[in-house]
């Protein structure tokens, strides 16, 4: 098998334009496996491709062509069964009609609850959160927890083509995937779509922004009045928006995973370790409810995360474990 | 549609049927490409998928998502065109993020103007020859044999020109990979 990197490089090549044979097939993918750099260098090259070829479908596919292809598939066998069953049209036509008087009253049945159900009257909800983070389920099933100090507002029932949720401060969200219906979290003058996701916002972000990290699925972002200049991220990404900028640019920074200044004043433990997992880009998780109450009253400048899991277990008298990504503290609860 | 006869649900109409495949019908080829490919013969699975819709049409339950469905057999049918011919890496695929199969992530794609002008650009950027190997394969469908054969070059440099013209696509759309990355957006068409 030859290393030479100019010949892997064509193979990669064969490979996304389907001349790649089963033997080269296999070639590539031992050496996708052998070295995380050539994962990096598969993944980037697939997504290369992915995004010419949608560019080339778009263009090029003629949908009234294709249609017409489709329509020639059809009309053959339609017409060899209207041969063959053309005796049996007579006796059909008695139960079509039966079928037919069936079908309108269920129609109009079926109408009359739509009708109903539009009209019925929609409320707006609101839920704040002050002193501890409140968890809460929309309408459609989707889970939110907010931060204290933050409030959600949305309606008693998503009828509209979108969900569309207002927000002032910080919070979670894991979306109900439904894909005729996107998610929207409106911020002021910033929207951000979803599908089925679970992600953090936080409108009321340090430098007057708005941030949204992505821990499953896709996210849009995008400024209300200019939904064409979008910015789209993948789970693990986080962006950092400015409410005062007119255009949506690609962040040189994304949300420092070293934060600068952190203040906890008085607070529990169950909301500093929200912003603990949005800053730091981690999940960590309390071993029980009995330690979600204990307080405290820090300041943390420039700390690694695991310079503050320390000082929070020994100031607690708590256990940090890891157990895989997440982090757990464990221990008793406080007075 | 049960055995004596009775509809317990409204069938697809034609018209809905037609719509369905106008909105749909190039996300699914994107779809299938993504497994097999090649576009002749994704596209040749998309059409046989709408061409099974059709003759189900009576019978096909239209409570639940007929996209959801349509994408379900079009990942079937190229997993199985894949399998036929030895082309199946099941490593390979987990790494496109294709396998397990998941229909909702992978039904469609939004390219974003923005990124199209830089495709485009960077597209008129490429030395001739680059170019036209570049554009007769992704854009018109044609493998590097043909493409030898018509340009009177040898299949190694068509090679080589492949790679020279994504090389300098990955260059110009550097800052945007890094940060969005494939936006792999389920879009809803109704």
């Amino acid at each position: 098998m030859e290393t030479n990197p100019t010949y892997i490089i064509e193979l990669l090549h064969r490979y996304f334009s389907g001349e790649a044979n089963p033997d080269e097939i296999t070639e590539l993918s031992d050496w996708v496996a052998k070295d995380s750099a050539n994962l990096k260098e598969f993944e980037e090259t697939a997504r290369m491709y992915q995004i010419v070829d949608k560019i080339a479908i778009d263009r090029n596919v003629d949908l009234n062509t294709e249609w017409e292809k489709l329509q020639a598939k059809v009309s053959p066998s339609q017409q060899v069964i209207y041969t063959q069953k053309h005796d049996t049209e007579l006796k059909k036509l008695l139960w079509l009609r039966i079928v037919l008087m069936a079908a309108v009253f269920i129609f109009i049945a079926v109408a009359g609850l739509f009708v109903f159900n539009l009209f019925s009257k929609v409320e707006t909800r609101i839920i704040t959160a002050s002193g501890a983070p409140v968890n809460s389920t929309l309408p459609d099933g989707t889970k939110v927890t907010l931060n204290s100090g933050t409030t959600l507002s949305f309606p008693s029932k998503f009828k509209d083509p979108k969900r569309e949720v207002k927000l002032d401060g910080m919070a979670y969200f894991e979306v109900t995937h439904n894909e005729l219906q996107p998610f929207f979290v409106n911020t002021e003058n910033i929207s951000i779509e979803v599908l089925g996701t679970s992600f953090y916002v936080n409108t009321k972000a340090a430098g007057n922004n708005v941030n949204v990290r992505v821990k499953e699925g896709i996210v849009a972002v995008y400024y209300t009045s200019r939904p064409q200049n979008v910015i789209v991220l993948n789970a693990g990404d986080s962006i950092s928006v400015s409410k005062t900028e007119k255009s949506l640019m690609v962040p040189d920074n994304n949300i420092p995973s070293g934060a600068g200044k952190i203040v906890f004043d008085d607070q529990p433990l169950s909301q500093i370790v929200f912003q603990l997992n949005i800053i730091y880009n981690v999940h960590i998780k309390l071993a029980s409810e009995d330690i979600a109450n204990c307080r405290m009253t820090t300041t943390f400048e420039n700390q690694s995360l695991d310079a503050v899991l320390n000082v929070i277990s020994e100031t607690l008298n708590l256990l940090v474990t890891k157990d895989g990504d997440t982090i757990i503290i464990s221990g008793e609860g406080c007075l | 549609m049960n055995n004596s006869g009775h509809y317990t649900h409204l069938p697809l109409s034609e018209g809905a049927f037609e719509k369905i495949f106008k909105e749909h019908f190039k996300g699914l080829c994107f779809l299938s490409q993504r497994y097999v490919k090649d576009f002749e013969i994704a596209r040749e699975i998309v059409q046989d998928t709408f061409l099974l819709l059709w003759e189900k049409r009576e019978t096909i339950d239209t409570s639940k998502s007929v996209i959801s469905y349509l994408a379900t057999a079009v990942c079937n049918k190229s997993l199985n065109f894949l399998r036929d011919n030895r082309k199946f890496s099941k490593d390979l695929l987990i790494a496109e993020h294709l396998f397990p199969v998941s229909v909702q992530a992978s039904s469609d794609m939004l390219v974003a103007q923005e990124i199209q002008v830089i495709i485009d650009n960077a597209i008129e950027e490429l030395p001739e020859k680059c170019r036209q190997v570049f554009i007769l394969n992704r854009f018109e469908q044609m493998k590097y044999h043909e493409i030898a054969d018509k340009l009177q070059l040898s299949v190694k440099t068509v090679e080589a020109q492949m790679s020279k013209a994504l090389h300098h696509m990955r260059i110009r759309l550097a800052d945007y990979i890094q940060v969005l990355l494939v936006m792999m957006f389920f879009l809803k068409k109704f």
